[in-house]
């Protein structure tokens, strides 16, 4: 099984650094080797929304946000890394790097 | 109808500031019938800058209004042959600036979709670089076409 890594993106305009910073997310993770989900919650709503199974296989658990997520109970049993929408947008790479020494 | 066309596209060669910019977006919304409200998309535009920079970096700027001035999702584009003075992360100059334009209710999902398709490529380098380099509305154009954001 390869590892997994996922994601959620949320900003409170939610048109731009939302979406930039899920497909940064989703480039890095791809780049480092992992298998991506990144759930947004901009202006169009919730997109590629992460079920329990999603949250439960991850090895990594990224939280890009500047406003508390819609159902964030989802998360409640795992452990979080919350990452600021614009350092992740210009390194997501370094930052789950950063992530990884973590774990 | 898609949410960009050539006639959105604006070449800068007088302006050096941000806030001028944005009122030459504004006024120029509000002409082609995107806008109904001068004042108002000026202040939306106006507030989601007091939240936080919109200069990306590299050249490259979002500023963004959601307003229920804003008849459709649109997008606007100021491509600069001179530097504007516009906060960024990397303390630079900006040389275009993608403006989104979002009805603050019952904006069209589908058009919501194609602004996001734009949103992720400006984390594509190549794209970035494409659009620092391109001159005309309609080499603007083309490239959002050659990059699939389909308008």
């Amino acid at each position: 099984m390869s590892k997994k890594l996922v994601a959620i993106c949320a900003c409170p305009m939610g048109l731009a650094h939302t979406f930039m910073a899920a497909q940064a997310i989703e480039d890095g993770a791809k780049e480092l080797g992992y298998e991506v989900k990144v759930e947004t919650q901009g202006a169009d709503g919730i997109q590629n929304e992460l079920t329990a199974k999603d949250i439960a296989e991850a090895k990594i658990i990224i939280q890009a946000i500047a406003v508390t997520p819609i159902n964030n109970e989802r998360f409640d049993a795992y452990e979080i890394f919350e990452v600021d929408l614009q350092d992740v947008i210009k390194d997501a790479k370094g930052i789950i790097t950063e992530i990884e020494s973590m774990i | 109808m898609g949410i960009l066309s050539k006639e959105q596209i604006f070449i800068n060669d007088g302006m050096s500031f941000k806030k001028e910019v944005i009122q030459l977006i504004v006024e120029k919304a509000v002409e082609l019938g995107l806008s109904d409200n001068n004042e108002e998309l000026m202040n939306s535009f106006m507030e989601r800058e007091a939240l936080g920079m919109t200069g990306l970096g590299e050249g490259i700027a979002i500023p963004h209004a959601k307003s229920s001035s804003v008849n459709r999702v649109s997008v606007m584009v100021v491509k600069s042959e001179i530097p504007i003075q516009w906060e960024s992360f990397d303390d630079g100059p900006v040389y275009i600036a993608i403006a989104l334009l979002v009805p603050k209710e019952n904006a069209d999902n589908i058009h919501l979709k194609v602004l996001s398709n734009l949103t992720r490529k400006l984390v594509n380098k190549e794209f970035k670089e494409n659009l620092l380099c391109s001159n005309t509305p309609e080499e603007i154009m083309e490239l959002f076409k050659e990059f699939s954001i389909n308008s």
